[in-house]
């Protein structure tokens, strides 16, 4: 299982359809900025990751995986305890904990093509303005889809730059992977060409 | 029938292929050549994804730069790499987005769906998200990918190199039991072998056109 890919469950959480899920998310995203109350915000919290498990999705292993992500959050919490106050690292990094938890959900549990006609329909009205709503799906579904792809070439420059003993210079990374990933946005490109996609 | 009226293709100063002459009728093409000998493109102008500098090329008399949304329904093309062609994260959306621009019916979509994923053994990966499968997997996926909209005509661009033996010989059976014409851009001669008539390039000419017998001999005497 990859956290930022769609898992086939027959669920409640499934069944829901694409367009109130991201409804949902954008509610939680503004309803949590409306309160301080670390208390308010844990149950919140809880109640998200209810939805795991009401997903039939294991939740000792999304934790498992999302643990460079909560590595992060502890650092900023830390960050903010040292700098700030606990109050305020508290509230932030349950705020962040939340919205993790809320996207992790939806893309664990929608489909991207589902996702892909509810940002074409909401986009739509826009297509007067010169944006393209079928453009802009496409780029958040292949965003979505090369995630692994970046990742697994990201692992062979790493290795490849690991052997002639270059791997912690930062540059000897980024610009092969720069290099790669662009040739490979080409190529990808005349794919989706070749298939008569009209876009 | 596809036909190439001297055709040149110019990139900067350089000329990547110079003055093809050519009507392409038989059912297996191989076109083989050194890296650099003008192929890749070859195979583009096919489907109009590379616009020949002068010259036109036609695809059942039509052009591939003047009608190339027409040309593209009936030239479907393999790459070489699958993860590149492969745009969505689950087998089946995939698929699916290879139908949107024919406007069928959810059901006729489903219809096609199931029926290509059983002509390639796939039907267990319907749901699979697309990176998790084996190198032949993605490349059955992406052939499958190109047959769904029924075109006339495939072209492969180096199909097999990055396939292991066992997956080399499941994407190849798979390719040989196609009914269309199929024109194959290959380095593995053994490919080239199975064809009706193999061309060879060299810095961007046709050096050789013939039975594949003659041209894979000719081709490896130009190589020492």
């Amino acid at each position: 299982m990859k956290l930022s890919l769609y898992v086939r469950r027959d669920s409640p959480v499934h069944a829901l359809p694409a367009g109130w899920k991201l409804s949902l998310l954008l509610m939680t995203g503004l309803l949590i900025l409306f309160t301080d109350d670390a208390r308010l915000l844990g149950a919140g919290l809880a109640i998200m990751l209810i939805g795991f498990p009401l997903a039939r999705l294991p939740l000792s292993e999304i934790i498992h995986q999302a643990r460079p992500l909560l590595i992060v959050l502890a650092i900023f919490y830390a960050a903010h305890a040292m700098f700030t106050s606990i109050d305020t690292g508290t509230v932030l990094t349950l705020r962040f904990a939340i919205m993790i938890a809320c996207s992790l959900l939806l893309t664990l549990t929608t489909r991207v093509s589902d996702l892909m006609s509810v940002l074409e329909r909401t986009l739509r009205p826009l297509a007067p303005l010169g944006l393209n709503p079928e453009k802009t799906s496409l780029v958040f579904a292949m965003t979505i889809r090369f995630i692994p792809v970046l990742a697994e070439t990201w692992e062979t420059v790493r290795v490849a730059q690991q052997a002639r003993g270059m791997d912690r210079n930062p540059l000897a990374l980024l610009i092969p992977m720069t290099v790669l990933t662009l040739r490979r946005a080409e190529q990808i490109s005349d794919a989706i060409e070749a298939r008569g996609v009209d876009l | 029938m596809i036909a190439f009226e001297t055709v040149s293709v110019t990139a900067g100063d350089r000329t990547v292929l110079a003055d093809i002459n050519l009507t392409l009728r038989e059912r297996r093409i191989a076109v083989i050549g050194a890296n650099g000998s003008g192929k890749s493109t070859f195979a583009r102008l096919i489907n109009g994804l590379r616009r020949p500098s002068t010259g036109a090329v036609t695809v059942d008399g039509l052009d591939t730069v003047k009608a190339a949304k027409e040309v593209r329904r009936q030239v479907g093309f393999l790459f070489q790499d699958p993860d590149n062609q492969i745009v969505m994260p689950l087998v089946e959306e995939d698929l699916r987005f290879s139908l949107k621009a024919l406007k069928l019916s959810p059901a006729d979509e489903d219809e096609r769906i199931e029926r290509i994923l059983d002509s390639y053994g796939l039907t267990h990966l319907r749901y699979q998200p697309s990176h998790s499968l084996s190198g032949g997997e993605k490349q059955l996926l992406a052939l499958a990918n190109s047959m769904l909209r029924e075109p006339r005509y495939l072209v492969l661009d180096e199909p097999t190199t990055l396939l292991d033996l066992k997956n080399r010989k499941r994407v190849m059976t798979a390719i040989e039991e196609l009914s269309q014409t199929v024109i194959c851009v290959t380095h593995d001669l053994e490919i080239a072998a199975t064809a009706d008539r193999v061309l060879v390039l060299a810095d961007g000419r046709i050096a050789f056109d013939g039975a594949a017998t003659d041209a894979i001999a000719a081709y490896r005497e130009m190589a020492e």
